[in-house]
């Protein structure tokens, strides 16, 4: 085991508080948080939201810095480690644990992919090739070249940008440019990773912190000081708040006009508005991707993580709630009026299509372009960074191999499942396979594995003395009692509830999609290989362990 | 907008910003376990 990263720490707490949060706050916080509220009720939306908040995020994120400590200070910073360790060595746990490094693995084959569409509409908008032309949302038939001018010429730039009407067609002349953007994206992530907790991800998490708050301030105030820039009614800055927040919402026909209303009590009746709510939670903080619980388990043994959990939670909603709140979505009502609705569905939509709509428009459109783009990217990449490490991790503790070794491993196999993301653009239809699969019904299921391992194999009495270790302020004696008999279960019949919803439809539209069998390959290829490396590795150390029993006290004394 | 509005925006805010300033101000004046620790080194490989 002298291979094993024992020694390695976070510098300080707020190191570890801007990189967990840093690890949260990403695309989810600007794009899907502002359409998921207007999409489930507005400010009726909040309701569910704040409970989910409350219920789960909160306690599960704490057992979660709880599970990644323990493991640390036992000398394991692998999802297959905490389990193992956690659950007293066993391995049908640890087996779980390591078939939970998927979901970090396969989110960022496909997320460092839209990192880089980011950094390309920055870098269009820096170099002035997204300029602005006055043209409307809808107005006009586009520009020439990349001066564009309405939404159908954005759109039809978007989908060229990333390849949608045919597959291998960013390997193509002109998709040379993104393809070697996505390149350098992965070089920077598995590089911070490589230079370790403290000197890669700590440094680079304090520098980006300030920079996302100070991009999107720039973007609020030039939000808030608008007024009414088109002199329509019911678009100034108020009625684009009012559009996200407004408890009872106006129902619209496709043209635009208001055709009914929808009351607060019937948007809190709806079990999708719950459902809507915890997803975008649970996608938000992003507990249970292992990208927490790795975290944690470099913080040293008596450091206070029930304020780290708390405070990068905190600042998880501060940026989703507040920043989120209200960057996006009164802008596009400002300028585009509530035809732009239509566009807050999808994230891609939002960010990709009506927001440079929204810049075309805006006086100083192109910096806004700018920031808000280079906003995106820097968000993005302190969450793709997180979704590295556990890979890493995994790889050091399975191969017993030095970081870099391991860092190699992890980034050959990232780049073979990116390869399928990339290469399948036509209808985006690997990546919305990807994405299903694992940003969406993979975390719910890891998470009732692993707060099933918190509240029955590990005990929540050892979760709970584990957060009050070094903690200034003790977690209340009911935190146990609500993992256990309040987020499970909630879990559990959101889950069942979620499959319900979407797996039988999704299953039917995998038999007709050849790309989409294909990634499901992939998966299970993927699940084979960490099973096998799991067993392999927890075997291991039970020899170990019975040959030397004592080969892990020097640690566990910390 | 609407006084349901208004009402759901301040309160969404008020929590969020009450609860990240509160945290905000524990982590300043609480004493960093770090501190007392030796400096972050880096792994010893």
């Amino acid at each position: 085991m002298s291979n094993k990263p024992r020694h390695e720490h976070w510098g300080s707490q707020i190191g570890v508080v801007l990189a967990v949060a840093g690890s949260a706050v990403g695309l989810g916080n600007f794009l899907r948080f502002p359409g998921q509220v207007v999409n489930y009720g507005g400010g009726a939306f909040m309701i569910p939201y704040v409970v989910s908040l409350l219920i789960i995020a909160i306690p599960v994120s704490m057992s979660e810095w709880a599970l990644g400590r323990y493991a640390g200070r036992h000398g394991f910073h692998s999802p297959l480690g905490m389990y193992y360790v956690a659950s007293g060595r066993k391995r049908s746990w640890g087996v779980f644990g390591g078939l939970s490094l998927s979901v970090p693995f396969i989110i960022d084959m496909y997320y460092i992919f839209v990192e880089a569409w980011c950094l390309y509409y920055a870098l269009k908008y820096l170099g002035g090739m997204l300029e602005p032309i006055g043209l409307g949302f809808s107005l006009g038939a586009g520009g020439d070249g990349l001066r564009l001018g309405s939404g159908d010429a954005y759109e039809r730039f978007f989908g060229e940008t990333i390849g949608i009407n045919a597959n291998g067609a960013l390997f193509s002349r002109s998709g040379l440019t993104l393809l070697t953007i996505v390149l350098a994206c992965v070089a920077l992530n598995f590089l911070m990773v490589y230079r370790g907790v403290s000197k890669g991800i700590e440094r680079f998490s304090k520098l980006v912190a300030p920079l996302i708050l100070l991009c999107a301030l720039f973007m609020i105030i030039r939000i808030m000081t608008l007024g009414n820039p088109t002199g329509q009614p019911g678009q100034s800055f108020l009625d684009g708040l009012g559009f996200m927040w407004n408890p009872t919402r106006e129902a619209y026909d496709q043209s635009g006009q208001v055709v009914g209303r929808i009351s607060a009590w019937t948007t809190l009746l709806n079990p999708e508005t719950w459902l809507a709510a915890t997803s975008q939670i649970f996608y938000s903080v992003s507990i249970c991707i292992c990208a927490v619980c790795t975290y944690a388990s470099y913080v040293r043994p008596n450091e206070d993580i029930a304020l780290s959990s708390l405070s990068a939670t905190a600042t998880n909603e501060f940026c989703e709630v507040l920043l989120g709140g209200l960057i996006a979505i009164p802008p596009a009502i400002m300028f585009l009026g509530a035809r732009a609705a239509d566009g807050f569905a999808s994230s891609f939509q939002l960010g990709f299509i009506v927001l440079p709509n929204v810049f075309e428009l805006m006086p100083m459109g192109q910096l806004c372009g700018f920031v808000f783009f280079f906003l995106l990217f820097s968000a993005s990449v302190t969450s793709s960074t997180s979704l590295v490490l556990p890979v890493v991790a995994f790889f050091r503790e399975a191969f017993q191999c030095s970081r870099g070794l391991s860092v190699l491993i992890a980034a050959c196999i990232h780049l073979a499942g990116a390869l399928i993301v990339i290469w399948f653009t036509k209808g985006l239809s690997a990546l919305d396979a990807f994405d299903f699969w694992f940003a969406n019904f993979a975390p719910f299921f890891f998470a009732i594995v692993q707060t099933s391992l918190a509240a029955f194999a590990w005990g929540t009495l050892k979760m709970r003395d584990e957060i009050a270790r070094g903690a200034a302020i003790k977690p209340p004696r009911f935190l146990a009692f609500v993992v256990k008999y309040v987020s499970l279960p909630y879990l559990l019949i959101i889950a069942i509830f979620w499959m319900t919803r979407n797996l039988k439809t999704r299953i039917m539209s995998t038999m007709e999609d050849s790309v989409a069998q294909l990634s499901i390959l992939f998966f299970i290829a993927m699940f084979v290989f960490l099973f096998i490396l799991s067993t392999i590795t927890m075997k291991r150390w039970r020899e170990e362990e019975t040959r030397t029993p004592d080969s892990r006290s020097d640690v566990e004394a910390q | 907008m609407t006084i349901g509005g208004w009402i759901s925006m301040t309160t969404s805010l008020a929590i969020v910003i009450g609860l990240f300033g509160w945290c905000m101000y524990k982590l300043v004046t609480t004493k960093d376990a770090n501190a007392e620790e030796e400096p972050a080194d880096t792994p010893k490989e």
